[in-house]
């Protein structure tokens, strides 16, 4: 092969045949080795003074933490260390980043990593400061001796579009995680790849919030400030474009609590917007617009919450056909009654489904409600965005792994 | 509408009404031609019902709809037989085109609106016109570009037309000169896109004398941006390779009939007897005073086929004042600053697009 592509690891072009390497030395599922490498990572990356106020810097910062992964090992110990067989790596891994980048894509190969892969993860050319940080944060760590055998494991590259380069790294891996929604899923799919490739796929998907309006009404200032706050990190954090940022509230109670519900959810809202949303507001609003003027003539609008431009909540009479064009702080209403409701209302699919207020019982019947939909996520509110190796629908750690039956 | 109170605008000289006058009558104008939308297009009617409900009373009462909703929805406050023509905005590759739908007054009250203006800056005579463009984009005539829409509209003001660019859009130099060698000495209307008049006049066609000529453009900075090209180094680099003096840009948009606002001696834009701006902050969409950069709306009381006389655009701009340009001419005078940045908006997926 004799394409060149960036290697963010070397800080020059380099062969893609040097792309992938054969470890001197194979990392078992959860290696001590690794272990240790992660944890002074996550050191490395949450004593940075410029860059730990960065939210996304500090999940994964914390994510990494000894005590963190020891709890993942814990809880899939049950499928790791099993009579019958044994757990493998896959063999090399090759990563798609999304194009914009947002450090989702770390995740992914850190558990890739932790089951003993090689991985080689295209990045777009154009690295956001916080992507660059943590790159060099890595490069900084291997460089440690101690870390000389982890070398080979992880390489982060950048190229064209190319499809020949995308092909032959395919062609050499065993497993292919691909982010960056339909679009890049079906690119790469067309391209020529090894029939034993298993592809980890992540393509569009949409999320939703179930508030309980009884219990945002009754909650103390404090409580309503936090439930904003939280329902604030997960839809405005990536201008609710995230696959896990939620496009549509549903707003679980009678009509009258749903009524007093909307303005006092906008006013708490309303509270942190003002000093926490940085965003550029000029592009955005202008986009919201636009959405509005179009929603009010396609679909029957019911009701509009909004006062500046940074948070439209809309209520309509039906549920949405599309929730697309949700973006930055564009929010559908829909007012249930029932779980029941809920789950006739709900798509075929949801990825993350973000709730305040249930209690346990509530949460058995909406799991009950809604067996039938396919709901990847239920979390509370807050933490849509938390990345979780069940993603997807999949237990990664196990996509990224094999079984070697031993009988 | 009541023709007669567009005869006002439109027949006094322009820039001559004064603010406290100006606000009076079109407030009057544009009221009675938001009634008349609210009863004719249902599309409209929607978008009022949920977004301006309130009473008007003053310009900043007036609804304004985005640009953009004339790409997604067909528009229009008249019956299909009274079409009698469309036009389409020019967009950007890929992206939807606007359909403005208008009737025959419409149109005319548009091609009067335009020579009331023309005549401001260039007088009654008629002079030798040479157009930075093709005759190719003319040809269609059931459709029109934006660009079609400014030759053809232009054409009418200049006489002995010859188009710069051939069907191949490759610059006709030989026919140049024979048109220059014709007009020698006399000035000439010159005009065409920013962007055009740049690239395949000034880049392309060898230094001469057209002193005494006159050049109108329109049509955005966005593509001379790269090249750091703005208004100050585009009238120097003209003045300097061709002596052309009286460069006057123009800002409009074919989603607003009457939108034209000429730019004066000083470079200030200027609008006329029949439009009007306001400047709203992109925030909330406050009305900004004077002197703030914010998001531009054009007004104009000359839509009546479609509900296109208050529109928010995409434009930043700032109004400089009223009334009291050196130039002389009456009315607001602002400036436009260039289109909103688009959102840089991350995510999972790398394909989502903005909706303009």
């Amino acid at each position: 092969m004799r394409k060149t592509i960036f290697s963010h690891t070397t800080g020059s072009h380099q062969s893609c045949d040097d792309v992938f390497h054969t470890p001197r030395v194979q990392l078992r599922p959860f290696d001590p080795l690794t272990l240790q490498f992660l944890n002074q990572l996550s050191v490395c990356l949450l004593a940075d003074k410029r860059h730990n106020r960065n939210p996304e810097i500090v999940s994964l910062g914390f994510w990494l933490r000894k005590s963190n992964v020891d709890q993942f090992h814990k809880e899939n110990m049950h499928w790791l260390d099993h009579k019958g067989y044994t757990v493998t790596a896959l063999g090399p891994v090759f990563h798609v980043a999304p194009s914009n980048v947002d450090t989702i894509f770390l995740y992914s190969a850190t558990v890739s990593l932790l089951m003993g892969n090689t991985n080689v993860v295209r990045l777009s050319s154009d690295l956001s400061p916080s992507v660059q940080f943590i790159i060099s944060c890595i490069n900084h760590i291997l460089a440690l001796p101690e870390n000389e055998i982890l070398r080979p494991y992880l390489s982060f590259i950048s190229y064209g579009h190319e499809d020949e380069i995308s092909t032959y790294f395919s062609s050499e891996a065993q497993g292919r995680v691909i982010w960056g929604g339909d679009q890049t899923v079906l690119h790469f799919k067309s391209l020529k790849s090894g029939p034993a490739l298993r592809d980890i796929i992540f393509p569009n998907r949409v999320s939703h919030s179930l508030i309980k309006a009884k219990s945002f009404l009754d909650a103390d200032d404090e409580a309503k400030a936090l439930a904003a706050k939280n329902f604030f990190n997960d839809a405005y954090v990536f201008d609710q474009l995230g696959c896990s940022s939620p496009r549509v509230i549903f707003v679980y109670g009678t009509i009258a609590e749903k009524e007093s519900f909307i303005p006092a959810f906008y006013k708490e809202l309303d509270k942190i917007t003002k000093t926490r949303y940085t965003s550029e507001a000029s592009a955005l609003s202008i986009v919201k617009f636009n959405h509005l003027v179009d929603d009010l003539m396609d679909i029957p609008v019911r009701n509009i919450t909004k006062d500046d431009n940074t948070i439209y909540l809309i209520e309509t009479d039906t549920m949405p056909v599309s929730v697309d064009n949700c973006v930055g702080g564009y929010f559908y209403l829909r007012h249930i009654s029932s779980l029941e409701e809920l789950s006739a209302e709900l798509p075929l699919s949801t990825q993350t489904l973000s709730y305040f207020g249930l209690q346990e019982t509530d949460l058995k019947s909406l799991q009950e409600a809604t067996s039938r939909k396919r709901i990847d996520r239920i979390v509370p509110m807050g933490q849509s965005l938390s990345f979780h190796y069940l993603w997807d629908g999949m237990n990664l750690f196990e996509q990224l792994s094999r079984k070697r039956a031993i009988i | 509408m009541k023709l007669m109170d567009a005869e006002l605008f439109l027949n006094a000289p322009q820039y001559s009404l004064q603010a406290e006058e100006k606000k009076k009558l079109l407030l009057e104008h544009l009221t009675s031609l938001h009634e008349h939308h609210l009863i004719h297009s249902e599309g409209y009617k929607k978008i009022c019902a949920g977004l301006f409900p309130g009473h008007i009373k003053a310009l900043k009462d007036i609804p304004y709809l985005p640009v953009s909703v004339f790409k997604n929805h067909e528009l229009k406050s008249i019956p299909e037989s009274e079409v009698f023509k469309v036009l389409t905005s020019s967009g950007t590759t890929g992206s939807v085109p606007s359909k403005i739908y208008l009737d025959k007054g419409t149109a005319q009250m548009q091609t009067r609106a335009l020579s009331n203006i023309m005549q401001y800056v260039l007088g009654r005579e008629r002079l030798p016109m040479l157009i930075v463009d093709t005759i190719g984009i003319i040809k269609n005539r059931t459709s029109y570009s934006a660009r079609a829409a400014g030759v053809l509209g232009l054409s009418v003001f200049g006489k002995s037309h010859f188009y710069l660019l051939n069907e191949s859009m490759e610059p006709d130099l030989e026919g140049l000169q024979v048109f220059l060698e014709a007009h020698k000495g006399k000035p000439l209307l010159i005009f065409g896109f920013t962007f055009m008049v740049w690239q395949y006049l000034y880049e392309v066609v060898p230094a001469c004398d057209l002193s005494g000529s006159i050049l109108i453009h329109s049509g955005g900075w966005k593509k001379l941006t790269d090249k750091a090209v703005d208004n100050d180094v585009f009238k120097l680099r003209l003045k300097e390779k061709f002596n052309i003096s009286k460069s006057y840009n123009f800002y409009g948009m074919v989603e607003q009939v009457g939108s034209v606002f000429l730019e004066c001696e000083h470079g200030f834009l200027h609008a006329p007897n029949f439009a009007d701006v306001l400047i709203r902050s992109p925030f909330d969409f406050h009305v900004l005073p004077h002197g703030e950069e914010g998001i531009i709306q054009v007004i104009s009381i000359l839509p009546y086929s479609y509900p296109g006389f208050s529109l928010l655009t995409e434009d930043l701009g700032t109004i400089h004042g009223e009334d009291n340009c050196s130039c002389g001419r009456k009315g607001k005078y602002f400036k436009v600053s260039g289109r909103m940045k688009k959102a840089e908006l991350r995510g999972c997926s790398d394909t989502f697009t903005l909706t303009h």
